[in-house]
C-alpha cells in the first residue's frame, strides 16, 4: 500500500473516532442535564402540590372547625389540588403509608411497590428513570403529613421525547460525521499526494541513476527532508560517478602499460625469432651472415634480459616492505660514487658530488636504484667529458626538508617530455633511447621509490641545456 | 619484380623484414618513421606496403589513412593484440594483420596472398624449363601443357616464390588453405608426390625430414 493511502487511511479512522466520540460525549452530557433539569420541576411541582393539599387541609379545619379530617375530605382536598397540576405529569396519585390509593389519575401501582418500599425505610423522597417498554419516564415518591397522618405522593413524568429527540441528534450527528469524516479524508489524500510528489521525482531520478546514468542530477525540490534526501542522492552519484572515473582512469593506465609492455617485449622477440628462423631456412648462408644474425640475436636477447631486470626492479620497489635504516648523505654519496664510476670512465664523464653531515631515513638498496637510474640518465644525455652534479641540500626555510639533486648539462627535455617522462615505457627518443640500452622504465622506477618513500621528486629541463631532478624529502616524516 | 616498403621504426627488424623478402627476390625499401613512409610513398610506386602500427611521428593507422587514395595494398605489422586494433585496421581497408613476433615464411605466404588477391604479383614464372603463366593457370614444360590441380598448382606457385627455402608443413597449410589447423599431413605429400610425378622434380623438390620440404635451386 502507498504511503499516502494508508497515512489518508489512518487519518480518516483517526478523525471518524474522534469526532464521535467527542459528539457522543457532549450529546450524552446535554441529555442528562436535560434530564435533571425535568427532576428538578418535578420536584418544584410535587412540592408545590403538597403544600396545596397541607394548606388545603389546614383551611378546611379551620372553616370546619374540626381537629381531624375526615378520609373522605382528605381526598376532596387532594383531588382539587391535584387537578390544578394541569398535564405536566402523565399520571399523578395519592396513596396511604399502607399502599392505599386515595387518588390516582393514571399511575400503576404495581410500578412503585420498590419506592414505597424505600419510604417505608425511611427516606422522604425517592426519584428514579425508568424504562418501561415504549415509554422513558420519571417516577418519584414522597411522603408528606396531613393531621399527623402519612401520605405519599407518586408521579410519573414522560420525558420519552427527550429520549426522541436525542435519538435524532444522534443520527444527524452520524450523518455529520460521516460527510466531515470523508471531506477530510479526500482532503488528506490530496494534501499527502501533492506533498509526497517530490518522492516519486526522487524515485524516478534513483532509477535513472540505477541504470548507470550518473549525470543524472535530481531535482532538489520539496519539502525540507525531500531536499536534503535529493541532494545525498545528488552527492551519491556524484561519488559514484568519481569512483567510476577513477577506476576507468586505472584501467585504462594498465592497458596501456600492457600495450607498451606487449610492444617492449615483442621487438626483441620478433628479432630473435625472426633471424633465428631465417638461418635455419635458408640453405646457402655464409658465414658473415650468420655472424651479423647471431649479433643482432644476441643484442636483442641482452635488450630482453634488460626489460625483465627492470620489471623486477620495479615490481620489488611496489611490493616490497621498506627496510628503513639511518644513513649518512657522506657514506651514501661516496658509494653511489664507486658504483657508478665504470659507467663513468666509459664515457670520461665527471661526477661532482656535494653533501653536508645530514643523515636521513631510507631504504638503503631502493635508494641505490633509484641513483643508479638517476645518474644514469644523465650519463646517457650527457656528451662525453661532460660533468654530473650530485647534490644534497638542507632547506634554509624549513629545517625539516632535504633536497637531494642530480643535474647534467645534457640534452635536456622538452615540457612535453617532462610531463611524461615517468610514464612507463616512455621515451623522448626512442633511437637514442636503443641505441643507449635504454627501455623506458628507469624513471618510472625512480618515481615509485621516492613515492614509498613519501618523498617527491620534481624534474626540471630545458632542451640542450641539461636536466635537474630533485628529490624533496621531510626528515621529520620520514623518521616518524 | 613487385616492390614493397618496410616501414618499421626498429632498425633490427627492419633489416629482418628485409632479409626475409630477400628470400623472395622482392625489391624493398626502408622507412624508419612516418614521415620518412609518407616521402617515399609519394616518390615511388610501390606493390605493398609493410607497415607497424606505433611509429614516432605519424602513427600506421593515420599512415594509411593518407595513401588510402592510391590503393596500395597494406599488411599491418604490429605487436598490439586487441582485438578492437585489429578491427579498427581491416575495417580502414588494411589487407592484413601480422601480430609480432612472427614466422619469416608466414609474413611471405601473406605477402604472396596478398599480391595474388590484389592481381599485382608476377603473373609469369621460370623455373629451368618450367614456365607457369598464373593468371592464365597454365603450366608448360618443353613446350608441353602440364595438367595440374588447382591446389597442385597453388603449391607448385608458392614452392616457385620460395626457391630454397625450407618450407614448413604448418606454412604450406597457412598459405594455400588459409587455415591454422593441419589437416593431415598426408594429404600434403599426396600432392607433393604427384608434383614431382607430373614435373620430375625428384631430385629438386626434396623432403627434409621433421621440416616439411623445399625446391632446390636450378
Amino acid at each position: 500500500m502507498n504511503l499516502w493511502l494508508k497515512m489518508a487511511v489512518v487519518i480518516l479512522i483517526l478523525v471518524v473516532i474522534a469526532t464521535s466520540v467527542s459528539s457522543l460525549m457532549t450529546l450524552e452530557q446535554s441529555r442528562r442535564s436535560t434530564i435533571e433539569q425535568k427532576i428538578n420541576e418535578c420536584v418544584l411541582s410535587q412540592e408545590r402540590i403538597i403544600r396545596e393539599i397541607v394548606e388545603g387541609a389546614i383551611i378546611k379545619e379551620e372553616t370546619d372547625s374540626v381537629l381531624l379530617l375526615s378520609e373522605f375530605d382528605i381526598s376532596n382536598i387532594v383531588g382539587t389540588a391535584l387537578c390544578d397540576t394541569g398535564d405536566f405529569f402523565s399520571g399523578i396519585g395519592v396513596f396511604t403509608y399502607n399502599g392505599v390509593c386515595i387518588f390516582n389519575t393514571a399511575l400503576e401501582q404495581s410500578n412503585y411497590i420498590v419506592l414505597f418500599d424505600k419510604i417505608q425505610d425511611g427516606k422522604e423522597d425517592v426519584f428514579c428513570v425508568c424504562s418501561d417498554e415504549e415509554r422513558k419516564v420519571i417516577r418519584g415518591v414522597s411522603s408528606f403529613l396531613v393531621d399527623d397522618t402519612e401520605l405519599i405522593l407518586a408521579f410519573e413524568h414522560d420525558i420519552s421525547s427527550i429520549y426522541e429527540s436525542w435519538d435524532k441528534e444522534l443520527r444527524m450527528l452520524n450523518k455529520v460525521n460521516f460527510i466531515v469524516a470523508l471531506t477530510v479524508a479526500f482532503v488528506m489524500t490530496f494534501l499527502l499526494f501533492i506533498l509526497l510528489y517530490p518522492m516519486s521525482l526522487i524515485n524516478r531520478g534513483v532509477k535513472e541513476i540505477t541504470n548507470g546514468n550518473y549525470e543524472y542530477k535530481l531535482a532538489e525540490k520539496g519539502c525540507y527532508e525531500f531536499k536534503i534526501l535529493s541532494k545525498n542522492i545528488n552527492a551519491l552519484s556524484q561519488s559514484v560517478l568519481l569512483n567510476v572515473e577513477k577506476l576507468k582512469n586505472i584501467s585504462e593506465g594498465r592497458k596501456k602499460f600492457i600495450d607498451n609492455f606487449a610492444h617492449e617485449m615483442k621487438t626483441p622477440l620478433t628479432s630473435i625469432i625472426g633471424f633465428s628462423s631465417l638461418m635455419s631456412i635458408r640453405k646457402n648462408i655464409n658465414k658473415e651472415k650468420i655472424a651479423e644474425y647471431s649479433d643482432i640475436i644476441t643484442e636483442e636477447a641482452n635488450r630482453l634480459k634488460k626489460l625483465s631486470g627492470k620489471l623486477l626492479e620495479l615490481s620489488t620497489a611496489e611490493h616490497v616492505l621498506l627496510d628503513y635504516s639511518q644513513v649518512a648523505i657522506s657514506d651514501f654519496f661516496h658509494e653511489i660514487k664507486t658504483i657508478m664510476q665504470p659507467m663513468l670512465e666509459e664515457k670520461k664523464c665527471q661526477l661532482n658530488v656535494e653533501f653536508d653531515d645530514t643523515v636521513i631515513n631510507i631504504d638503503k638498496e631502493l635508494f641505490k636504484s633509484l641513483f643508479y637510474n638517476l645518474i644514469d640518465n644523465a650519463i646517457k644525455a650527457s656528451l662525453p667529458g661532460a660533468t654530473i652534479f650530485l647534490n644534497c641540500q638542507t632547506s634554509q626555510t624549513k629545517r625539516n626538508k632535504v633536497i637531494l639533486s642530480v643535474t647534467d648539462e645534457g640534452i635536456g627535455m622538452s615540457e612535453s617530455d617532462i610531463q611524461l617522462a615517468i610514464e612507463p615505457f616512455y621515451m623522448a627518443d626512442k633511437a637514442r633511447s636503443r641505441k643507449e640500452n635504454g627501455v623506458g622504465l628507469g624513471l618510472t622506477l625512480c618515481a615509485e621509490i621516492v613515492r614509498q618513500h613519501n618523498a617527491t621528486m620534481h624534474i626540471s629541463s630545458q632542451l640542450n641545456k641539461g636536466t635537474k631532478v630533485c628529490i624533496i624529502m621531510n626528515t621529520e616524516d620520514s623518521n616518524g | 619484380m613487385n616492390k614493397i616498403l618496410i616501414v618499421e621504426d626498429d632498425r633490427n627488424i627492419a633489416y629482418l623484414i628485409a632479409n626475409i623478402l630477400m628470400l623472395s627476390d622482392y625489391q624493398y625499401v626502408n622507412a624508419y618513421d612516418g614521415f620518412e613512409a609518407l616521402e617515399c610513398i609519394n616518390r615511388d610506386r610501390f606493390d605493398l606496403i609493410i607497415l607497424d602500427i606505433m611509429l614516432p611521428g605519424v602513427n600506421g593507422f593515420e599512415i594509411q589513412d593518407k595513401v588510402k587514395h592510391l590503393d596500395i595494398p597494406i599488411i599491418f605489422l604490429t605487436a598490439l593484440q586487441d582485438v578492437h586494433d585489429k578491427v579498427n585496421g581491416l575495417r580502414a581497408g588494411a589487407e592484413d594483420y601480422i601480430v609480432k613476433p612472427f614466422e619469416p615464411l608466414e609474413l611471405l605466404a601473406r605477402i604472396a596472398v596478398v599480391l595474388r588477391r590484389t592481381n599485382r604479383e608476377d603473373s609469369l614464372l621460370k623455373y629451368g624449363d618450367i614456365s607457369v603463366n598464373i593468371n592464365k593457370h597454365i603450366v608448360i614444360q618443353k613446350d608441353k601443357v602440364v595438367n595440374l590441380t588447382p591446389t597442385e598448382f597453388d603449391i607448385f606457385v608458392f614452392f616457385l616464390r620460395n626457391v630454397d627455402i625450407a618450407i614448413f608443413r604448418e606454412c604450406l597449410f597457412k598459405a594455400i588453405w588459409n587455415t591454422e589447423f593441419v589437416v593431415e599431413s598426408r594429404t600434403i605429400d599426396t600432392h607433393i608426390q604427384n608434383l614431382r610425378r607430373k614435373l620430375n622434380l625428384q631430385n629438386k623438390l626434396i623432403t627434409i625430414p621433421r621440416i616439411g620440404y623445399r625446391l632446390e635451386k636450378e
